[in-house]
């Protein structure tokens, strides 16, 4: 490959940020060696976890497409004027600065006897339960969905939509039918962003979802990244080295994967 | 049959401001403004179609007042100067489109036809050429078949005989069912009622 000289000042950071982030990933992947990489994912609790975050994830993710999609549309056509769009864009990302714990916290107490909403759903508890668990992801990944899928509305032409509307279409009519079926790209990959920000969740889950039960299919089971928590601080550094390298391994396969995929499918 | 009133009309696009604009287009009539680039024909057009608000001035369209309406409410239909058939829709599903929301249903096979569209109904709007997609956009707005057709530059990118039948097609439209108002920065085209340089209609101070 040739590349212009002129540019070196750019390829350096390049590769440093590229050394920065792919020395760690390595350095795990050898230092915890393949056997006990493969024990980590013959141990059916740790592969039962990896499942409950990927399948809440999944839905977390889902969920953010399906109310994040008409919002970000909202906010980047100005409907609802310029200083109330300011006002929600600002509003609907600042959860991005809460820290997670904090944000553990917060749904943990939401339904509790000393929330005033507690008495609304009394029966409801976000604790240990599954919905806690998606509560808790979406909190902290539905923000980056948002943002990122209204920066590509932007960049989108509203031409077409306004043709759209032009030929009879309600506002809603040109969403679905025509700036949704053009972004199909862009909210595939924006939602591969927000799944793997979900993937990776941990502080506010410690606090609220330690373990999660789902009957029949998830009992006492605790999300991926808790339970590597969990092996650290009860076994120690050597037992925790396989499942930190399997689960890293998951994720970037599995995410990488759906970015080629989704790369194919243009 | 289509009447059209504009009463000092007034827009703007960012800092540039366009009108006041009075203007009248009797029934069945086809008016060309027409006026070299930068001076606010396609403005003109947008805010009457409904997609710049007007910052003053009253639109009529046959007796109904149409200045706040939003732009599916006001039937009329616009063909911008740039290309716009849907690239996520076939051209069938292009015109489809269009013929579902129409409240006077036109002969579409009849327009197909005169468009020699037959041969790109199964492509995708994305994959057409500029000159195409140019005739299938001025197909689809007659495919609506509304009470006024405004159209920013339509024979741009068509070869002449395209012209010639796009001409002809909005001939028939216009004596048929609708007035017209074409915007363009070329100074005639025939078969028109009238042709108007915008200056004329603009009252700017």
């Amino acid at each position: 490959m040739s590349t212009n000289r002129d540019y070196i000042p750019f390829l350096i950071p390049l590769i440093l940020l590229t050394v920065f982030f792919f020395i760690p990933i390595a350095l795990m992947i050898y230092i915890a060696g393949p056997r006990s990489i493969v024990s980590a994912f013959m141990d059916v609790q740790f592969l039962s976890s990896v499942e409950l975050t990927f399948l809440s994830a999944t839905i977390s993710t889902a969920v953010a497409v399906l109310v994040g999609t008409p919002v970000a549309y909202l906010l980047s056509r100005r409907i609802i004027g310029s200083s109330k769009t300011n006002l929600f864009s600002n509003l609907l990302i600042s959860p991005l600065t809460i820290p997670h714990t904090v944000v553990g916290i917060m749904l943990l107490i939401l339904f509790t006897p000393i929330s005033p909403i507690h008495a609304l759903v009394p029966g409801l508890s976000l604790v240990n339960s599954f919905v806690g668990l998606i509560a808790a992801l979406f909190f902290v990944s539905a923000p980056i969905y948002l943002i990122s899928m209204k920066e590509y509305f932007d960049r989108m032409e509203p031409r077409y939509e306004m043709i759209g509307m032009s030929l009879g279409a309600s506002p809603l009519e040109a969403f679905v039918k025509i700036a949704v079926p053009n972004s199909k790209r862009g909210i595939l990959r924006v939602a591969l962003i927000s799944w793997g920000r979900a993937i990776s969740e941990f502080g506010s889950l410690l606090i609220l979802t330690y373990f999660v039960t789902l009957a029949p299919v998830f009992e006492y089971v605790r999300p991926a990244s808790v339970y590597v928590w969990y092996q650290y601080e009860v076994y120690g550094l050597n037992a925790v080295l396989g499942y930190s390298a399997a689960l890293l391994l998951i994720s970037m396969v599995v995410l990488v994967a759906m970015i080629v995929v989704s790369y194919k499918n243009d | 049959m289509t009447d059209l009133r504009v009463y000092d009309l007034t827009s703007r696009r960012s800092s540039f401001v366009v009108g006041p604009i009075s203007m009248q287009l009797g029934r069945g009539e086809g008016a060309l403004i027409y006026g070299g680039n930068g001076i606010g024909k396609t403005t003109l057009l947008f805010t009457i179609a409904g997609h710049l608000p007007a910052t003053g001035g009253t639109v009529i369209l046959n007796g109904v007042d149409i200045t706040k309406l939003p732009p599916y409410r006001r039937d009329l239909t616009l063909v911008p100067a740039e290309s716009s058939t849907f690239p996520n829709m076939s051209v069938r599903e292009n015109l489809g489109f269009a013929l579902n929301h129409a409240k006077e249903r036109p002969d579409g096979q009849k327009l197909i036809r005169a468009f020699d569209l037959d041969a790109l109904l199964d492509k995708r709007g994305g994959a057409v050429s500029l000159g195409q997609s140019k005739l299938i956009d001025v197909a689809r707005a007659l495919m609506y078949n509304p009470a006024l057709m405004l159209l920013d530059e339509p024979f741009s990118h068509l070869s002449e005989e395209l012209a010639a039948k796009v001409q002809d097609a909005l001939n028939r439209y216009r004596i048929d069912r609708g007035g017209m108002l074409i915007v363009t920065s070329q100074a005639r085209i025939n078969g028109f009622d009238r042709e108007i340089p915008l200056e004329h209609i603009n009252h700017a101070t």
